[in-house]
């Protein structure tokens, strides 16, 4: 338990540390943050109204001052008020991480199936296995999500007319969003899970497995997949990661509300407490999902529940 | 086995070739396409391809081949610089780290791991934020955000080559510490940041184009890929050309120096 406690206080000094790298990062965005309040400098605000606005949302106060002050807010799960749209931010990050999480989870959920499929579906002898694996990396690296997806729009929405070209609501909606951020995706798990599927083929356990007389089948899902799916499985904090970067991308190509809309509206704006919003919101989601992947690991994998961390160091079967 | 040497080759070719193209579209794109990629021709818009305009026309006219192959120069330099800029930061901090003593170490270890925690493009945004739109600040912010995976790469490369057994042989012989980073540590770790940093330009590129799509690099009618794709996509559905080609050529610059990295990387694992 005093682990998982470690952990926590370790997560906790991260999100102290997003939230002072983003809180001075903000005051150095060029401009007064009074005029982004009055809507920008086209807005020809007056003297007056400017020191209105900075008495009231105190922008006069010394710089340390304010740094606390957010602390203490963001301690208490205020996240302040939107300077572009006076709405709180916690009501703007409420009404649209629910549309970038299913998004996200969705897409790794994809991702995760064609990642399997690839894996299990690899053999030594197969080139067409070994072809198909480099393709999907080829993609994953090479591939920008926005240009992916306006393939698929041209190919589904334009050319077949089977999908919206635009996220709507409801399924049909998702799809086309969903692929673009997952395919990209399952290049990097299936290679990545391809490989330690393939050494796990040969390690001693398959070894006996097969020797106690288990079909080829069960050896293959069983024993080989789930060895194949540790190294996948740590990268989830990763893969969570490069899934909110895509879905900035796509969520704006698709026309789609989400947290990177949000956020890129707000970077157009100087808007600094969405932008803090919604930085310190992911990095809570990555960190969190990093400390249940360990977890998960342990979960999976028995040779680490003694070991004290010493992964790098161990042999590999 | 000999079926995997000549696979190897043949990949090399490719990269090569595929290489050449790159260059001389950034270098000359003069002579690969000699019409304007600015002039704008009204009566001549939304052309598709033909003989005479072989990527078709936007929506002013203007020669999309012609647009692309100018595109290469500004593209590929700014996903250059992003590389450049992100591989600098990566070397002093994994420089820092790996060989700074150990409080150094620790502290670069917190920052990398604080980095880690936002994800790369909200890094880039963030950036964007304080420096503001444009070319240079978004070559800028690709950098910044893909330092702190490198720097991590850089760190663990310049501890396995402290611990190596040419240092320590070199320690042994009684060569000072300067003797021993100059001549053994640097050139050893980069050797393989050339192969890292190869690779990287690919995804720089990509990076780069993607936050010139989101309107926060360059801005339309400069020719650079994510800008003209920024600049197709209202006409995805009756001008497919705008969004096909300049899309495809950011996967082929990204494919052709990620094959080149790779050979660099096998290169360096062999010798």
């Amino acid at each position: 338990m005093s682990r998982l406690a470690l952990r926590v206080l370790g997560a906790v000094f991260v999100l102290w540390a997003v939230v002072t790298l983003t809180f001075f990062g903000t005051q150095a965005i060029p401009g007064d943050p009074a005029e982004a309040v009055l809507g920008g400098p086209g807005s020809r605000s007056t003297a007056a109204q400017l020191a209105q606005i900075r008495a009231q949302y105190g922008f006069d106060r010394p710089l340390w001052v304010r740094y606390l002050d957010e602390l203490r807010h963001l301690a208490q799960g205020d996240l302040g008020v939107s300077y572009a749209l006076k709405t709180p931010v916690t009501t703007l990050v409420g009404q649209t991480i629910g549309a970038t999480l299913t998004l996200a989870g969705l897409s790794l959920v994809v991702a995760w199936a064609v990642a399997v499929v690839v894996a299990v579906a690899a053999t030594r002898e197969s080139r067409i296995g070994a072809a198909l694996a480099s393709l999907l990396e080829i993609t994953a690296v090479a591939v920008p999500h926005f240009w992916l997806g306006s393939m698929l729009i041209l190919v589904f929405s334009v050319g077949l007319g089977w999908l919206p070209p635009i996220s709507t609501p409801g399924v049909a909606g998702l799809v086309l969003p969903v692929l673009s951020l997952a395919l990209p995706l399952a290049g990097f798990l299936g290679q990545l899970m391809r490989e330690s599927f393939l050494a796990a083929l040969d390690a001693p356990f398959t070894l006996s497995a097969r020797a106690r007389g288990e079909s080829e089948t069960r050896v293959r899902l069983v024993h080989a997949l789930r060895h194949a799916a540790l190294p996948a499985i740590s990268l989830s904090g990763w893969a969570f990661g490069s899934l909110i970067s895509g879905a900035v991308v796509v969520e704006a190509l698709f026309a789609r509300p989400g947290l990177g809309r949000t956020l890129l509206s707000a970077v157009l704006a100087g808007d600094a407490p969405v932008i803090t919003g919604v930085v310190l919101v992911v990095a809570t989601v990555y960190l969190v999902l990093t400390v249940v992947t360990e977890a998960a690991d342990r979960l999976a994998d028995p040779r680490l529940r003694s070991a004290s961390g010493q992964r790098a160091g161990a042999p590999a079967w | 086995m000999v079926g995997r040497l000549r696979a190897v080759r043949l990949a090399d070719v490719f990269g090569v070739v595929l290489l050449f193209v790159l260059l001389i579209a950034a270098a000359a794109p003069g002579l690969v396409a000699r019409r304007d990629p600015y002039e704008i021709e009204p009566s001549a818009a939304f052309q598709a391809p033909s003989t005479l305009h072989w990527f078709g026309t936007d929506e002013s006219g203007r020669d999309t081949f012609s647009r692309v192959v100018h595109g290469t120069q500004s593209s590929v330099l700014i996903g250059i610089a992003a590389m450049a800029i992100g591989l600098g930061l990566a070397a002093a901090l994994g420089t820092l780290s790996g060989l700074g003593g150990r409080l150094a170490d620790y502290a670069v270890g917190r920052l990398l791991e604080v980095l880690f925690s936002v994800p790369v493009l909200l890094v880039a945004l963030l950036a964007i934020a304080v420096l503001g739109a444009g070319v240079v600040p978004s070559a800028a912010a690709v950098g910044i955000a893909v330092a702190p995976g490198y720097a991590r790469i850089v760190r663990s490369q310049i501890i396995s080559a402290r611990a190596s057994g040419y240092v320590e042989a070199a320690v042994v012989l009684g060569r000072s510490r300067g003797v021993v980073l100059r001549r053994h540590i640097l050139p050893n770790v980069t050797a393989r940041l050339f192969a890292l940093a190869t690779l990287g330009v690919g995804q720089a590129v990509v990076w780069a184009c993607s936050l010139s799509f989101l309107g926060l690099g360059v801005v339309p009618p400069n020719t650079e890929w994510g800008a003209m794709l920024a600049a197709g996509r209202p006409y995805l559905t009756n001008a497919w050309w705008l969004t096909v080609f300049p899309g495809a050529f950011i996967v082929f610059t990204a494919v052709t120096l990620t094959l080149l990295g790779r050979t660099l990387q096998q290169r360096n694992r062999e010798r």
